[in-house]
């Protein structure tokens, strides 16, 4: 800054005429520019104000109602993935190797109640297996029987 | 526009972190003693503290803090037995012919903080702190133009100061 713009500044500071920003320049040019200082007796004032805002106090006045951070811990999706995986792997193989396998009366909640009626059904199954099968095999011995039958060579 | 709700003690603990050296000055320019500004700025932030719950309806937190501090200091001033300002020199601040400037600076700052009552504050205020006009009425309950007033009056007193007196070394 130049001498003749600073008194101009210099003299308006002392009508209280000048802004926060203008008063600002005027300390920081007599703190960066010591020739100026010699130069401008009201220099000393400038400086003194800086001075006085350089008093802090002895201790951390804050320290008492200072919260200390709460530690958060954010689990990650590919954390979160890999618990749900490992809980789905323990427990297949705990339904894999111990099956459900239900007692008394539960096992047959779906059978006949009839003992009978249960066997007649039964018969019925088996006969009608059983008759597919001998069909089948009639169908295969007699193709087999045909080649048992003796052809005489002629002469 | 005030806090959108009830202070949290994050937001306190950020604030008085960022205020801490500006309220101790604040409390030091009354006291002039280091240990009972501390405890000042320390008791107004406890003040402060209790009355968090209203702390939405505070327009300028800040400036609150600012006026607690102030109040709790001058009610230190009056319990005080002896005379309020305490210097450890007798001599008030002048300058003389050959003073160095560092000695020039010394005698400027006493003479700021033996500025009458009515001026230092605002002097401190805006010329150390650096506070709008705005800021400075809210802290001190001034009008606009009463801060304007004193603080030109009390810059015009410095600057009686900085013209040397007779006596020389």
């Amino acid at each position: 800054m130049e001498a003749s713009e600073l008194k101009k500044l210099i003299d308006k500071y002392f009508e209280g005429e000048t802004s926060l920003d203008e008063e600002r320049k005027i300390k920081e040019t007599f703190e960066n520019n010591p020739e100026l200082q010699h130069r401008f007796p009201e220099s000393a004032l400038f400086l003194a104000l800086v001075a006085e805002k350089e008093v802090h106090p002895s201790k951390d006045l804050a320290a008492q109602f200072v919260q200390p951070e709460a530690k958060v811990r954010h689990m990650n999706f590919g954390t979160t993935l890999k618990w749900a995986a490992s809980i789905v792997i323990v427990l297949s193989t705990i339904f894999l190797l111990f099956p459900f396998n239900p007692s008394g009366d539960q096992a047959y909640s779906d059978s006949f109640e009839n003992p009978e009626e249960a066997y007649e059904e039964a018969r019925k199954a088996l006969a009608m297996v059983g008759g597919k099968m001998n069909h089948g095999r009639s169908g295969a011995a007699n193709k087999i029987q045909k080649f048992n039958t003796v052809i005489p060579l002629k002469n | 526009m005030g806090l959108p709700s009830r202070m949290t003690a994050k937001e306190f603990s950020k604030m008085v972190d960022a205020m801490q050296g500006k309220l101790f000055r604040f409390a030091f320019h009354f006291l002039n003693d280091i240990q009972e500004a501390e405890d000042a700025v320390q008791e107004s932030l406890a003040k402060f503290w209790q009355k968090r719950e209203h702390s939405n309806e505070i327009a300028k937190p800040e400036a609150f803090m600012m006026t607690i501090v102030r109040n709790e200091s001058l009610d230190r001033i009056k319990s005080r037995k002896k005379e309020s300002r305490v210097s450890l020199e007798q001599d008030h601040a002048e300058i003389l012919e050959d003073d160095s400037m560092e000695e020039r600076v010394l005698a400027l700052r006493k003479a700021i903080r033996e500025l009458p009552d009515g001026y230092r504050s605002v002097i401190h205020l805006r010329d150390v702190e650096g506070l709008r006009y705005e800021e400075i009425q809210k802290v001190l309950d001034l009008s606009l133009s009463d801060v304007k007033i004193r603080i030109h009056r009390g810059r015009k007193l410095l600057k009686e100061k900085l013209i040397p007196s007779n006596g020389s070394k």
